[in-house]
């Protein structure tokens, strides 16, 4: 994994050099591409989105949460009334939905944090029910188990002259960068530190003084807010939401999935596990009834063959590429090693 | 109002039984291999389609049954070893957290390919397996049906088998001892294979019979065993992860709150109420009723 310390401000730089060099060869891909690939992408950039932020918490920080599913369906829901219902236009309707989901996730951490292993992951997983049990009770605001209708598209300016369908992909892919250059930031900061201290020993981090409660709080807050935002682009994308989006069989888990699949504690590891499980089944779709069956078998084989991830193995394939036969020391051997 | 009361904790009692039923299962395989078996609700799932399957073909219930348990042993056996174990032994797995994940993710993936081979089987509509039994019991206060009667009669029974199993055994022995320190058992020359065996056969039977039972009385679909493993999971809080009155003590809680909330509430505050005492239990006790405090390390 990577020590956010040891990279300097010139690692950071070449980061978002390589995220927006990503991101321009994204967009000039894309807006070739035909309606149906186009919504595939945009599928898959939004769930990048949440999974790259919900790497912070999960990856960074070592706390598993399934309340995201729900979380992301508060901000698309957020955006849906305040567009539909109030007139907002979307660029103001989307920064209220990440704060607002942000400070709705602070809620849910200073209650879960009290637990933590599988009780935390179990705890969130009742919240993120209720919430989703929330979005069918309260139907007048909702619309219920029918769904929310007629939620305005984001307003397109005149100078780009795309067709909407590609207005929406470039969207969710700027937020995609948005998000990693967020991320990375984060990760760096003294408070991505101490997150890290956090994963590592939360009683040692403790006695060194660091502020425990302040760092993984802040991991939280910043996968929340992120997963308001892609929720509240999925609305405004879709124009139609129901709570089958948001569930935590559903979403909850397949942020888990992505992240473990793409490479826990890296940043570009959960793009490339969004991209494979859900661009790929989409694209896919040709064999609708076994599309789902093949999902499955691709999770099972991804897990027993790459169980440190798709990034594990790309880092190992690059090494040998460049011809570093010799793999990076592995702090557990060494201490074997050193011990007669 | 108060007059419904010993009704509604009949009612309760029937419920929360079949939960505890899963529970059992489920906590067994987590407490002893430390699985968390997302996929333990399609054994339930299987238990259920196979006895209507073989009833459909002209079976009697109870026989479908007892073939059904034997089946979804057997399946619970594949499931482990192609789901779980090569993650257990794969050299880049430890018995760190990131293993546990894997197990989730890989007891995710079982879940999903069994759910829609049932559906490629079944397909999506809802079935029902001809009911057993009809009698009804009447007594002053409620009334009970011999189907709910048997459901809390065999929770009973499966109770006292695995206790009987795991305290009055030497595989019990083997089970308690590997649940206790795996590496210690090891050492002592207890074949990991047999406890393997054991426990997922006896959490898969647990599963199939509540299936089962639960499918001659409610209707039956491949994606049936979703909420109760999720409901089960929250059991296994309540009670405390591994243990076994646990399960059972947790199962008959959820099962009386439901039918409480369902019943001088709203139903479709029914799965709320759940998961308010869910995070009240985990807010004043938060490893669960019967559970061991956790050693922060």
């Amino acid at each position: 994994m990577m020590d956010p310390l040891a990279s300097s401000r010139h690692g950071f730089i070449r980061t978002v050099a390589a995220a927006s060099a990503m991101l321009v060869a994204a967009c000039a891909v894309s807006l070739q591409l035909n309606d149906y690939y186009l919504y595939v992408v945009t599928i898959g950039a939004i769930f990048a989105v949440l999974a790259v932020s919900f790497d912070v918490l999960l990856g960074y920080t070592g706390y598993l949460s399934l309340a995201h599913g729900a979380l992301y369906g508060l901000g698309a829901y957020i955006c849906a009334v305040l567009t539909a219902r109030h007139g907002l236009p979307f660029w103001a309707a989307l920064p209220v939905a990440g704060l607002a989901t942000g400070a709705a996730g602070a809620l849910v951490a200073l209650l879960s944090f009290r637990t933590r292993g599988l009780y935390f992951a179990v705890l969130t997983l009742g919240i993120g029910l209720v919430g989703h049990q929330l979005f069918l009770v309260f139907d007048q605001v909702t619309g219920g188990v029918g769904g929310f209708v007629g939620i305005p598209g984001p307003e397109q300016p005149a100078w780009l002259p795309v067709s909407p369908v590609a207005y929406a992909a470039l969207l969710a892919l700027a937020l995609l960068w948005v998000t990693f250059v967020a991320a990375s930031l984060f990760v760096r900061s003294k408070l991505g530190a101490a997150c890290l201290a956090v994963r590592e020993d939360i009683t040692l981090a403790r006695a060194l003084g660091i502020r425990v409660a302040a760092a993984r709080l802040s991991a939280f807050a910043f996968s929340a807010t992120f997963a308001g935002l892609a929720g509240a682009l999925f609305a405004a994308i879709s124009s139609f939401i129901a709570p089958e989006s948001f569930t935590v069989l559903g979403t909850g888990f397949q942020l888990v999935a992505l992240v473990v699949v793409g490479g826990m504690g890296t940043l570009w590891g959960p793009v490339v596990g969004a991209i494979l499980l859900t661009a790929l089944p989409e694209a896919l779709r040709v064999a609708s009834t076994y599309s789902l069956l093949a999902y499955g078998v691709l999770l099972l084989v991804c897990v027993i063959f790459a169980p440190k991830g798709i990034a594990s193995l790309i880092s190992a394939a690059v090494r040998r590429f460049r011809g570093k036969s010799k793999p990076a020391p592995d702090p557990a051997r060494l201490r074997r090693e050193a011990t007669p | 109002m108060l007059e419904l009361l010993p009704q509604q904790l009949a009612n309760g009692l029937a419920l929360g039984s079949t939960y505890a039923l899963v529970a059992m299962g489920l906590t067994l395989i987590f407490g002893v291999l430390l699985i968390p078996n997302f996929a333990h609700g399609e054994f339930y799932m299987l238990g259920a389609f196979i006895t209507y399957a073989l009833v459909a073909s002209g079976l009697n219930f109870w026989l479908a049954m007892a073939a059904a348990v034997v089946l979804v042993t057997g399946i619970g056996w594949i499931v482990d070893r192609v789901v779980f174990q090569p993650i257990g032994s794969a050299p880049g797995h430890s018995a760190a957290q990131g293993s546990g994940l894997s197990m989730m993710i890989s007891a995710l993936a079982g879940s999903i390919i069994l759910q829609q081979v049932a559906t490629i089987i079944w397909g999506t509509e809802a079935r029902t397996i001809p009911a057993p039994m009809t009698g009804v019991i009447q007594t002053p206060y409620f009334t009970i049906t011999a189907l709910q009667l048997t459901v809390i009669g065999t929770l009973t029974a499966a109770w006292i088998a695995v206790w009987l199993v795991l305290h009055r055994s030497r595989l019990g022995l083997a089970i308690r001892a590997t649940s206790q320190n795996r590496d210690a058992a090891l050492l002592m020359g207890i074949s990991m294979t047999q406890v393997r065996l054991a426990t997922f056969g006896i959490g898969a039977a647990l599963g199939a019979v509540a299936g089962a039972l639960l499918g001659a009385t409610f209707p039956i679909y491949p994606s049936m065993g979703v909420t109760p493993v999720l409901k089960a999971f929250v059991v296994l809080v309540i009670g405390g992860i591994g243990s076994l009155p646990g399960a059972i003590a947790g199962g008959l809680v959820l099962g009386m709150v439901e039918v409480m909330v369902a019943g001088y509430g709203a139903s479709q505050f029914q799965d709320i109420g759940t998961f308010v005492i869910l995070v009240a239990v985990l807010l004043i006790r938060p490893q669960g009723l019967f559970g061991r405090a956790q050693v922060e390390r």
